[in-house]
């Protein structure tokens, strides 16, 4: 019986590692002289909050539904988190992102700094497009004529909304990570509690960053092992916020 | 002995140099009869929640801010004002206003002023003193739709830019001073001017907003 429970203890171990296969079950192995990265990020609420639907019986649940002014945050499901990784083999390849500006789109898309938008126009009415940057500096797109397109590349890094003289939405709104590019899956948007692995990286120092248009993100400082998946573990969430007595 | 006035020596030059030296307390600031006024154009469109602002040209001069603790309401899940414009050092009070027992986590992740207010039911308050400059963007960690910004001016002396683009701001002490725009859903880049303000005197500033 002790025996039995000596190996469940050590399976267990194996499994909660940082490193090794254990870490990536589900993705393949890296190669001798590469390294992979697991990242999940977790989204955390207020500590000590109590979700009011499961709480409190006298709660009136129809007006936190969708689309109401109550409706919460869902942290279980939170979606547009970037997690971006750093690594000393930055991929020499760049992208181009095509946007679609007569179809707007909500997700978060996620690029570098020397990554390219393609925004085209699929519509039949000509758009003024330009792109507010997170420090707050805008930058005039041109005209987009339909069925045309033009070229952008960005000259700063964080969250940016393209937007229209004609439109009173945003268009398509990005994050233009600190990385030169976002090709080679070096950066992600996911949802909070899934685990993504970034792959073919170069074994040493890396530091890995989660990110949310709304919540406080945060970054872990990681050490790539040649041959083998490192795992990290990423918060999004007020909890680090200073406090206010 | 010599080492030691040497130190304080030192330690007073360090202190000079980080004070201002021309502090305009707030009497001093409402006794001042200039003003500036103007209009702002842009090539398309309204500019909405577009607010000017003066700070000093010369860094020792300081204004102190006013004394009165503003308020930003949480009722129906929502920010009132959901824009509030302060002086850098002016004090804040978040109050949850709703009628029914429901708890708000009001919080910043803005570099300027980061902080969270914790969970706190109706009819709480907390008060927050804002001492840097710059928008401070304002959520609640459990409602999905609650968003406000508080812009923090470096000085007292700001205005709110009318429909028709017009603005004035009064009782600006004479001297030289920069004025600067700031939009909240920013549609043009913002926009920097020196104005130079007589006693008792008048300036007018026009202001063309661009994109780059």
């Amino acid at each position: 019986m002790n025996a039995l429970r000596l190996i469940l203890v050590v399976a267990l171990l194996a499994g909660c590692g940082s490193k090794g296969s254990g870490a990536g079950a589900d993705a393949p192995r890296p190669a001798p002289d590469r390294a992979s990265l697991a990242v999940t990020v977790r989204a955390e609420p207020k500590k000590g909050w109590r979700d009011p639907r499961t709480h409190d019986t006298q709660y009136d649940t129809s007006m936190i539904g969708a689309g109401r002014a109550y409706e919460t945050v869902e942290y279980a499901q939170l979606d547009d988190v970037v997690v971006w990784v750093e690594s000393s083999d930055a991929p020499q390849v760049t992208q181009t992102i095509t946007l679609d500006v007569a179809r707007p789109s909500t997700p978060v898309v996620v690029c570098g700094t020397r990554d390219s938008w393609k925004v085209e126009n699929s519509g039949a009415d000509p758009l003024s497009v330009y792109a507010r940057f997170e420090s707050g500096q805008v930058v005039d797109l041109g005209t987009v004529a339909p069925r045309a397109a033009v070229t952008h590349v960005p000259k700063a890094t964080g969250y940016v909304e393209l937007l229209s003289d004609e439109r009173g939405y945003p268009l398509a709104r990005l994050y233009v990570a600190p990385i030169p590019s976002g090709a080679g899956k070096r950066a992600r948007v996911v949802r909070a509690g899934i685990k993504v692995v970034f792959d073919n990286l170069a074994p040493g120092p890396a530091r890995v960053t989660a990110w949310h248009p709304r919540l406080p993100g945060s970054s872990a400082s990681v050490n790539l092992t040649a041959g083998e998946t490192t795992s990290a573990a990423l918060v999004v969430g007020v909890n680090q916020l200073p406090k206010v007595p | 002995m010599r080492r030691a006035m040497s130190l304080l020596l030192a330690l007073w030059i360090t202190a000079a140099a980080a004070l201002p030296v021309n502090t305009f307390d707030r009497a001093a600031t409402e006794r001042a009869t200039g003003a500036v006024a103007g209009r702002v154009t842009a090539a398309t469109g309204k500019l909405p929640d577009m607010i000017v602002y003066l700070e000093p040209l010369d860094p020792s001069v300081a204004l102190a801010p006013p004394d009165k603790v503003e308020v930003v309401s949480q009722k129906g899940a929502k920010f009132a004002p959901s824009l509030l414009v302060i002086a850098r050092g002016q004090t804040v009070e978040f109050r949850n206003d709703e009628q029914r027992p429901i708890e708000h986590n009001v919080f910043s992740r803005s570099p300027s002023k980061p902080f969270d207010l914790g969970l706190f039911p109706p009819p709480d308050a907390k008060r927050v003193t804002f001492s840097d400059a710059g928008p401070v963007q304002l959520y609640c960690s459990i409602h999905r739709y609650m968003d406000g910004v508080i812009y923090v001016c470096p000085t007292p002396l700001f205005a709110t830019v009318g429909p028709d683009g017009s603005f004035s701001i009064e009782h600006v002490p004479s001297g030289q001073w920069k004025l600067r725009t700031w939009q909240r859903s920013a549609r043009f880049n913002d926009v920097e001017q020196t104005v130079r303000v007589e006693a008792d005197g008048r300036a007018t500033v026009n202001v063309e907003m661009k994109r780059g």
